[in-house]
């Protein structure tokens, strides 16, 4: 593909990604605030010879996904909060079937019908599994529309490379604002072919199953244990994150997506003014930098985690932390109005360096 | 370098494309732009706000809690004249806000009628490209080149509307005059 500038809402460079990375089907239900992905698809992918479907329901759309991505083809779906809640069962499924697809929750407030604003709340879902069952899904937190673009090729081949799906968490804000970004190919992610396992039909071959059911002695513990393994290989190998005017910092500011792109300029001010303070953003949610937050605790005494809701990505800092830094936390969940500005996560840093502030890890 | 402004309106009115074409406008000059856009479920009428950042620097929040410059084109939206920072600069599209509040300090508020002067101009559709050359003539984003004005609307509206082009860029360049001679 061609690299060109362009001008577009975040969630048009997902829909443009989709297919540079070779993605040929695409099933969906629309909901705000990612309609346009479905709106961009259901145009464009008829023009490469792929299939657009909408279907009856997210249940249904899931469904048509682990279908697609059990043929070895590159698969995504795209929802919002609720939807992507009526997808758990279909996600706990497709990792169990070891199948990989790409699945973007462009995510809106809850919980319940919640609102259309922007919101984090979904971290728990997204970073947990969210289905059923013992398995995880990887999960990448783009901060730009350049990253809407960028992570989106690659997370089709993060999938391919762990026969997992990779979620991409986005939210309202990152959907619907345009910037520029270039429609470049990212370094590719070396991935195994998919010929030893794909249903491509059993002609001169043995048939193959693919399945989620172990119902043998033992079997479903060994299965359990060796999507493990690769979970364990993603920690290894593709744990990323940013940072930020992190030398030699008196405080760390840990945010993603929406929330970090608004703390990166309060982090800029308050180091214009004098103040060591560094942004560590996290890129993948999971696998989690764990071990760079624990490098960092080592030098740093304090923590302040902010997000777009209650408190979820907070536990993954007091994970790393452990007892050896406090951790403070600020949040603002969902609604209209309530994305915070610059000046107030930079009021923020202020009161956790004078000690304003409770710490959420002393019990 | 680094510019600002948030413009709302009613739905129909235009209000995105202005602001989508200054932030093109800014893409295509190698600068860092977002613009962050609100509007409300109807296809017209409904409140409609934009924030258009410039900056040579990476910008962080693309939504702002004050502005620089803030442009009300409908009474509808003139909650917003709030969002004008102090000493910064409102604009109102006098055909329509006939009365407003703005409790900031030190603030130019300057009052156009970009209907009647598109009525009179003979196409009641130019109204947001006058109010848009208006805005560019008073605070000067980017230094205003017809070439790469023309690129950005082409970039925007796309090569199924480029016939309406000449008649924006004239509507543009009316309002850019008006607001060049402003003296703040």
């Amino acid at each position: 593909m061609e690299e060109k500038k362009i001008f577009e809402k975040g969630n048009i460079a997902i829909a443009m990604a989709a297919i540079a990375a070779g993605c040929k089907y695409y099933f969906g239900y629309p909901i705000t605030p990612q309609s346009d992905i479905p709106e961009y698809l259901s145009r464009e992918l008829p023009r490469v010879g792929g299939v657009f479907l909408q279907s009856e329901s997210e249940v249904a759309a899931i469904n048509m996904l682990l279908g697609a991505a059990a043929t070895g083809a590159r698969v995504m779906t795209s929802s919002s909060g609720p939807g992507i809640s009526l997808m758990q069962e279909g996600i706990s499924y497709m990792a169990g079937d070891e199948l990989p697809a790409v699945i973007v929750n462009v995510s809106r407030s809850g919980p319940g019908l919640g609102g259309i604003s922007p919101s984090q709340g979904d971290y728990f879902q997204a970073t947990r599994g969210g289905g059923h069952g013992d398995y995880r899904t990887m999960v990448l937190a783009p901060h730009s529309v350049q990253e809407m673009w960028d992570f989106t090729i690659m997370a089709f081949d993060l999938a391919d490379k762990y026969r997992n799906p990779v979620i991409i968490l986005a939210d309202g804000m990152l959907g619907q604002m345009k910037e520029p970004f270039v429609t470049r190919m990212p370094e590719p992610i070396p991935y195994p072919p998919k010929d030893s396992w794909a249903l491509t039909g059993a002609k001169g071959r043995p048939g193959r199953v693919i399945k989620s059911l172990y119902l043998g002695h033992l079997e479903l513990e060994k299965h359990v244990w060796k999507l493990n393994e690769k979970y364990e290989r993603m920690k290894k190998e593709d744990t990323r994150w940013e940072e930020y005017m992190l030398d030699d910092p008196e405080i760390v500011v840990v945010a993603f997506g929406s929330a970090a792109r608004i703390a990166k300029t309060a982090v800029k001010v308050a180091r214009q003014e004098g103040y060591r303070v560094g942004l560590l953003r996290p890129i993948t949610l999971f696998p989690y930098p764990y071990k760079r937050i624990r490098e960092l605790s080592e030098k740093v005494e304090k923590f302040l985690t902010v997000e777009l809701n209650a408190g979820q990505m907070v536990e993954d800092v007091m994970i790393g932390v452990g007892a050896r830094s406090k951790v403070y936390f600020y949040g603002r969940p969902n609604g209209v109005g309530s994305l915070p500005t610059p000046e107030e996560i930079y009021n923020e840093i202020i009161k956790t360096l004078k000690n304003e502030k409770v710490p959420v890890n002393e019990f | 370098m680094y510019y600002e402004v948030f413009i709302a309106g009613a739905g129909g009115q235009g209000v995105l494309l202005m602001g989508n074409i200054i932030s093109y406008y800014a893409m295509l000059n190698d600068l860092n732009t977002t613009f962050m856009p609100s509007y409300g479920v109807e296809m017209r009428g409904g409140m409609t706000h934009c924030t258009v950042i410039i900056s040579d620097e990476e910008i962080g929040s693309p939504v702002l809690q004050e502005v620089d410059n803030v442009v009300i084109m409908s009474p509808f939206a003139s909650q917003f004249t709030t969002m004008v920072k102090n000493g910064g600069i409102l604009i109102l599209n006098s055909s329509l806000v006939k009365s407003h509040q703005c409790e900031k300090e030190n603030v130019t508020i300057l009052k156009q009628p970009f209907n009647d002067l598109a009525l009179k101009a003979g196409n009641s559709k130019i109204t947001n490209m006058i109010a848009l050359g208006y805005l560019w003539g008073v605070t000067k984003p980017l230094p205003f080149d017809e070439k790469l004005l023309q690129q950005a609307m082409l970039g925007i509206l796309g090569e199924s509307k480029k016939k309406f082009i000449p008649s924006n860029i004239e509507a543009f360049i009316e309002g850019y005059q008006l607001g060049e001679r402003e003296k703040i």
